[in-house]
């Protein structure tokens, strides 16, 4: 399975698109970062994706319209995990896992002992079986993050898109995420995410997408795309990209910090 | 919570409810005594069971639709009169008692009135240009309020002898009277509402998760809000028709359950049934026999209610919950 998207543009108003003319590819077993400044329309493309809203253009994936999808069958496509996830009430990190299992199960079916195994057995994929009976606002930043992704495994959707999955996470839940998605791409996933890091789009990602204002203004290999020219049109700072460690890890720092 | 552990709560409640319903029975100023006479019998069969089955079936589905209602809102403090529905069912049986109708015609004004309540807000809180939650509660808050106004304002013009009694006494909720008929009038409605509320029950956890991720799972939020919404209307506004404004049992029994069965919906709303009924066949019970003149409903469910929900507001778990 991979993503092509055609053409795609979107605006609230027809006067004001926050996305113009976005065309790329997103392809299986890729990580693919898409950066770029705040209100740039990093979330607003991962939106259209997941049909919240009216696009113009094509998204495609393997072939098949997003358009002749409905909810069901898109969110067995397609999963999302947000950046936070806010619940009203004191559910256990296991009840969050199987509710993935809504585009699955009958219209009016309530999960049962099946989900129950299967939600068990996407928390011991990416080892957070020990949490399932845990409140899920008791447990860690980083633990929640891992509860939504196996939520997004739980639905069954090879395609997993992930807004800003660690940005307010401490050092080591980030890392811990991090090699999570990681090893979800290697098991073949299409994972996409966004980012304002780009030390992270080093890390972990295979292709990059950088975006300013509404449109790609470049993608390809994080190496060959992150630079300190894209740093300084993105985000308006002068850095500079220092490789490490044999040329294999790469880290932007701000030009005035290294002075 | 453990599958077991839910098992045992319905083993438990099940037998607790058919306890207290055999003692309802047996429960009155008229005594009963075997063999029954056909005095006895009438007291049994006409008076007392009819009435034990509608305390048992308005404790289901208030309880019911106050769950459902949390579960929809995103708010711990919601019970079935957040959308104005008892404000417009008082407002309904007040206009139907100074225009001296009868007591069906009060049944179906009040239900009435809850309905047409409920809906001019859900086409208000469109209009709005608020998150469409909070534009529901704030639109329930001022077509309510403007409903109360007009209950005050019969209660000005109603004949001070007959009429007043009768809207303050409406108002304050009772099941003296109940007949077949009434079980027979409220038992459809009540059934179109909870069926829905059964059914989707586990759709509301997600919800409650905001709509953004729950349409990624699958579902279309607003419809299925609109859907819980009806029903959790249609089934509170039969029983507000047919026993008065009963409050607090809405908001107060799915916070218990909560606490005993854990918080997903698919078991909230069942559980809330169950303890509802116990609950409010419990209250009617003291309501008939604690004082020789028969206490509303509404007075002893505020007394029970609001002190249960202090206690719980400075507990932890709804300290959380905000």
């Amino acid at each position: 399975m991979s993503i092509e998207i055609e053409n795609l543009s979107f605006g609230y108003k027809p006067e004001r698109q926050i996305l113009q003319d976005i065309t790329c590819s997103m392809a299986d077993g890729q990580i693919t970062s898409v950066i770029g400044s705040n209100g740039t329309g990093k979330t607003t493309l991962l939106r259209c994706m997941l049909g919240l809203l009216p696009y113009q253009g094509r998204i495609t994936l393997s072939g098949t319209d997003l358009r002749t999808c409905d909810r069901p069958r898109l969110s067995r496509l397609m999963a999302y995990v947000p950046q936070k996830c806010n619940v009203s009430y004191s559910y256990e990190a296991i009840e969050m896992v199987m509710m993935g299992a809504s585009g699955r199960i009958g219209r009016y079916a309530t999960p049962g002992p099946k989900e129950e195994s299967e939600a068990l057995e996407a928390m011991e994929k990416i080892g957070i079986a020990s949490l399932a009976h845990r409140l899920f606002w008791e447990i860690s930043g980083g633990e929640q993050q891992l509860v939504l992704v196996a939520r997004s495994l739980m639905q069954g959707a090879r395609t997993l898109l992930l807004d800003e999955p660690v940005a307010s996470l401490d050092f080591a839940n980030q890392a811990r995420v991090l090699w999570v998605i990681r090893s979800l791409a290697k098991d073949g996933y299409c994972v996409v995410l966004t980012s304002h890091n780009p030390d992270q789009v080093f890390r972990v990602s295979d292709q990059v997408i950088a975006m300013k204002q509404g449109s790609i203004l470049r993608q390809g290999k994080p190496v060959e795309v992150v630079t300190a020219q894209l740093i300084k049109e993105l985000y308006g700072i002068e850095a500079e990209v220092f490789s490490l460690a044999n040329d294999t890890i790469r880290v932007c720092i701000p030009k005035e910090d290294i002075q | 919570m453990g599958t077991r552990r839910y098992a045992w709560f319905w083993f438990f409640g099940g037998v607790a409810l058919l306890v207290l319903a055999i003692l309802s029975l047996c429960l009155g100023r008229y005594p009963i005594s075997f063999p029954l006479n056909s005095m006895t019998s009438r007291v049994l069969w006409q008076i007392r069971l009819p009435r034990i089955i509608l305390a048992m079936l308005a404790g289901l589905a208030l309880s019911a639709s106050g769950a459902a209602y949390q579960g929809v809102f995103q708010n711990p403090m919601a019970s079935p009169d957040i959308l104005g529905a008892n404000n417009g069912a008082a407002f309904g049986a007040a206009l139907a008692i100074v225009l001296g109708f009868s007591s069906w015609l009060i049944m179906a004004c009040a239900f009435a009135g809850a309905l047409l309540v409920v809906l001019i807000v859900t086409l208000l809180a469109r209009r709005m240009r608020v998150q469409r939650t909070t534009g529901l509660i704030l639109c329930g808050i001022m077509v309510g309020s403007l409903a109360t106004s007009g209950t005050s304002f019969l209660k000005l013009v109603a004949d001070p002898n007959s009429q007043l009694p009768a809207i303050t006494y409406w108002l304050m909720g009772s099941l003296s009277g109940t007949q077949w008929k009434t079980i027979r009038s409220v038992l459809i409605p009540l059934c179109v509402g909870v069926t829905p509320l059964l059914l989707l029950r586990w759709k509301v956890d997600l919800l409650s998760v905001g709509d953004e991720e729950a349409a990624s799972m699958g579902i279309d939020p607003n419809r299925l809000r609109r859907i819980i919404i009806i029903a959790s209307t249609f089934a509170s506004s039969s029983i507000i028709a047919s026993c008065g404004a009963i409050g607090w049992v809405g908001l107060v029994i799915p916070h218990l359950a909560r606490r005993l069965v854990g918080s997903s919906h698919k078991r909230v709303i069942p559980a809330s049934m169950l303890l509802g009924a116990i609950f409010l066949l419990l209250v009617d019970d003291i309501s008939r026999t604690l004082l020789e003149t028969e206490i509303p409903l509404g007075i002893l469910t505020a007394f029970v209610g609001a002190p249960f929900f202090l206690s719980l507001m400075a507990s932890r778990e709804v300290r959380h919950e905000h």
